[in-house]
């Protein structure tokens, strides 16, 4: 029995250090949470990429905004469009069989669309337009499932927004551009 | 009334005493399972003040070493009834003296899982929320509820059965049938819903193919049944040392014989798994491809599960081979057989059902320094009960400690 | 040994004629043991938050009256405004009568731009690091469903790749939810109108819920979260929004914030490609209706039988 009382020393030293260590923080390394920076707000943007130019079209040319016909009446529409110099000429065409402005675009009015039966369709209700081509999307988007709603889903409680078609398709090229994604998923460790 | 109660503290009050003399073997032994317990307890603290990103968990791995260690331990727990079955059941005399040990060892390896269980959640300051009618107890739809209930009932039971007989073995009074036999047969189909519940945790969830499997149950019971009476071998070893407790050779070769049937039943069922998933080849495959062969090129646990295949066929082998009727050998396949069986089911099954993700992402996952610190500080607690409970119990097994005469007359 | 066991027998106590240096010795060690423990037990005075006893003893969401609701949504804005500096507006919102959520995906209009992730990143005050983020876009190639082909963390310059299509994936809210069977505290449940919703303050973080998920649509905070101060929606809800502690789950709840007051998801709004399309599916005209009747759908993982609420379809 006396053999073991000298142990209580080696004992009480272990003790001793054991709880250094614990007070100077010696068991395992400090923690660290991967920094996420945050995603630009750029994507988090609810504009539609496109003015649909509901409220009539206009251009603007050395800092002033003109109505079509400001320009257009006077000068004559031509037979079968030609080359465009002078103005519009940023626009691409490359929507399909609709290979020249005036299957689309009123040959006098030049403040209205037309369609293919010659009548004509403002601005303001471009979709009437598209409709005649593409019904099934047309049809889709009246009953509210294509396009980009926002609002509320509950119509007593208030309205849902359905941009127009020109909203987000281009109408003279219309084919979407890629778009730059968000970043990936992190990952914590 | 206020006598057995006097009476009752002065035997606890001895075995508290009890525990803290021995021989510098055995100080330094408690010393050494105190400083990790308390090192793990430091790491602990440590998770509690910044969250379980202190592990290696992530929302893909979300369950790791810790759950990996309790259902190893549930398993442990469970395999206790491999020694009262033989006894009780079939009246077996070699087994008798080290009953009461194999219940003991349940107490430990109980309270070793449920500590798992509570350093894994986030919240464990909410664990009030889990008690029957007090808290919201989803039971008996979740299968967690039921691994509490039957968890903590099972730790009670092995409590009460062994306090009673020790206690009455101090009192040096004959234990009257009716207040623990009823009690013991309970605990036989008890220790084998406790480690079925845990299988069913996992089995139950459509979600997860790797566990989504019948056999789980049958695999489970027969590796516990395997691992557990080998970690009881090699202990009944160590009691045979370090203290004058008479265990015959005999009561470790009638485990022996439990445990070949238990690993040939074990290694038959993981070999049906094996040939069914890889038959198949569907893509359900993914989890126990990821696991054997690695997937994608991720191959961490690969070493692993072999080593562990490794180890309980061997394991498998010895014990079949007349050769382990030499204690070495025996020792040999009970190591390899607690050691592989410890990978084979907590890793090795644990993990892999995470991987890869319902969504088909990999994201491995390694335990993190202090995940293994507070891993190891549960397991050093676990041996402390352990020691403590037989340091108590043996001397009163053999007589040493009983009530003093002049007390039980009156 | 034999002299030792003669004291156990004599001296139940062992309190027997023991030296004045023995009985020092002995309690030496045992200080030196508890100041070990102590020392081991130092970590926790780094707990930020201080206790807070009705938290700590508030009842579940079902069971709390409108009066307790209304001490609890007070508690939760004073502690907002506390760590991030905004007066919050916290509500308890509860569920319409005759309205049940479904949303649908169309496949062949999603761009895989992560929009979606990152706007519901915002409007649900989900933490910056560690990143939680709810919606998981996935890029597939054509051809397949299988989702191990799949591959979450593209970083291209531009999207939608050729020969790919993007799906993303998030909490189905299904009507048979595997988290709700497995929760052991019932801290998550389904509402009414379909959503299935989390009690921050009730869950214990064992994430079983999580395991149990066949979508991976469940989230753990392992830490604490870290919400940039300016970056913090003031519109709350206890069941959705609200900033959360560290150790409980959390999940998408389709904006019950916003969807329970009329107002269409975040995810939905930022699209732009408008490919998400969300309502009552009770509502016979709604446009959620109309996908459902007129639209090929299908969902993920029907083998699995959680009849979720969330259809994808593809329309070119």
């Amino acid at each position: 029995m006396n053999s073991s009382k000298k142990y209580y020393w080696p004992i009480i030293i272990v003790f001793v250090l054991l709880a250094l260590s614990f007070v100077l923080d010696m068991w395992g390394k400090p923690i660290k949470i991967k920094q996420n920076p945050t995603v630009d707000s750029k994507f988090l943007s609810h504009d539609t990429v496109r003015d649909p130019l509901v409220h009539g079209a206009k251009i603007e040319q050395a800092g002033f905004k003109y109505n079509c016909n400001e320009c257009h009446a006077y000068l004559q529409p031509p037979e079968t469009p030609k080359k465009l110099i002078g103005a519009h000429q940023h626009i691409v065409l490359k929507h399909g069989i609709n290979d020249n402005c005036f299957k689309c675009h009123h040959r006098t009015k030049r403040e209205s669309l037309v369609d293919i039966y010659g009548t004509e369709v403002p601005f303001k209700q471009s979709a009437q337009l598209c409709q005649k081509c593409h019904g099934p999307k047309y049809r889709d988007w009246k009953a509210g499932v294509h396009g980009r709603p926002s609002g509320y889903w509950d119509k007593t409680k208030g309205e849902t927004i359905k941009p127009t078609c020109a909203a987000c398709h281009n109408p003279h090229a219309p084919k979407f551009q890629p778009i730059e994604p968000a970043p990936a998923p992190a990952g914590n460790h | 009334m206020a006598k057995a109660l006097l009476n009752y503290i002065s035997f606890l009050c001895r075995c508290v005493a009890i525990s803290f003399k021995g021989s510098t073997r055995f100080y330094a032994w408690m010393t050494f399972l105190t400083v990790l317990t308390l090192i793990g307890l430091n790491a602990y603290c440590k998770q509690l003040v910044h969250g379980l990103h202190m592990t290696g968990m992530t929302d893909q791995v979300s369950w790791g070493a810790y759950i990996a260690n309790f259902t190893y331990l549930v398993g442990m727990a469970a395999a206790a009834v491999m020694l009262v079955i033989p006894v009780y059941l079939y009246k077996n005399k070699e087994l008798e003296d080290v009953v009461i040990i194999g219940e003991l060892f349940a107490i430990a390896a109980i309270i070793m899982a449920l500590l798992f269980v509570v350093v894994d959640l986030g919240r464990p300051d909410r664990f009030w929320h889990l008690i029957p009618f007090i808290g919201k107890f989803n039971w008996p739809i979740s299968m967690l509820s039921w691994d509490v209930v039957v968890l903590n009932i099972y730790l009670l039971l092995n409590m009460h059965v062994c306090g009673y007989l020790l206690y009455m073995r101090y009192l040096r009074r004959k234990p009257t049938k009716a207040f623990y036999l009823p009690f013991v047969f309970i605990s036989i189909i008890w220790a084998v819903s406790i480690h079925t519940v845990t299988a069913f945790l996992f089995a139950g969830l459509g979600g997860r193919p790797f566990w989504n499997t019948a056999i789980l149950g049958p695999r489970f019971i027969a590796s516990a049944f395997v691992s557990g009476p080998a970690f009881i071998v090699l202990s009944l070893q160590f009691i045979r040392r370090f203290s004058d407790y008479k265990i015959a050779d005999q009561a470790l070769f009638t485990l022996r014989k439990l445990m070949q049937v238990a690993m040939l039943i074990s290694f038959f069922l993981f070999l049906n798994e094996f040939f069914v998933e890889l038959y198949t080849d569907s893509l359900h495959v993914a989890s126990m491809q990821y696991l054997f062969f690695g997937l994608h090129g991720h191959n961490a646990l690969v070493p692993w599960i072999w080593t562990a295949i490794a180890f309980n066929f061997t394991a498998l082998i010895l014990f079949v081979l007349p050769a382990s009727r030499s204690i070495k050998w025996l020792n040999l396949a009970c190591i390899l057989s607690v050691v592989g069986i410890w990978i084979e089911k907590g890793m090795g099954l644990i993990i892999p059902g995470f991987i890869p993700t319902p969504l088909g992402e990999i994201v491995e996952y390694t335990p993190s320094w202090n995940e293994i610190l507070i891993c190891v500080g549960i397991w050093a607690f676990g041996f402390l009960i352990y020691t403590i409970l037989l340091k108590t119990s043996i001397p009163v097994l053999l007589g040493k400690l009983h009530i003093k005469h002049k007390e039980a007359k009156k | 040994m034999s002299e030792e066991n003669k004291e156990n027998n004599d001296n139940p106590l062992n309190t027997g004629p023991i030296s004045r240096r023995d009985f020092l010795k002995r309690g030496a060690v045992l200080t030196s043991g508890i100041t070990a423990m102590v020392a081991a037990l130092s970590p926790l005075k780094q707990l930020e938050d201080t206790f807070d006893m009705e938290e700590f003893v508030q009842k579940h969401y079902k069971e709390l009256t409108p009066k307790e609701m209304e001490g609890v949504l007070k508690r939760i804005a004073k502690k907002v405004e506390k760590k991030y500096g905004t007066t919050p507006n916290v509500q308890d919102i509860k569920p319409q009568e005759g309205v049940e959520f479904s949303y649908a995906l169309n496949l062949s209009r999603c761009i895989g731009c992560r929009r979606c992730v990152h706007a519901c990143v915002d409007e649900n005050n989900q933490s910056r690091s560690p990143e939680v983020q709810y919606i998981r876009v996935l890029k597939m190639p054509q051809g397949t469903m299988d989702m191990e082909k799949g591959d979450h963390h593209y970083n291209v310059k531009k999207v939608p790749e050729e020969g790919h299509f993007y799906m993303p994936v998030q909490c189905h809210q299904c009507e048979k939810p595997p988290c709700v069977k497995v929760c052991p505290v019932e801290a998550t449940w389904q509402e009414p109108d379909g959503i299935t919703v989390i009690d921050y303050d009730w869950c214990i973080g064992c994430r079983y819920c999580e395991a149990a998920c066949p979508y991976w649509a469940r989230r753990f905070n392992f830490s604490e979260p870290s919400i940039p101060k300016e970056k913090i929606n003031p519109n709350m809800n206890y069941l959705s929004n609200r900033p959360r502690s560290k150790g409980v789950m959390e999940k998408c709840h389709f904006c019950l914030q916003r969807t329970r007051e009329g107002k269409l998801p975040a995810c939905l709004e930022v699209c732009p490609t408008g490919s998400r399309t969300f309502g009552n599916i009770l509502d016979p005209e709604s446009e959620i209706s109309y996908i459902l009747k007129n639209k090929r759908v299908f969902v993920l993982k029907e083998e699995a039988g959680t009849l979720p609420r969330f259809f994808y379809y593809f329309d070119k």
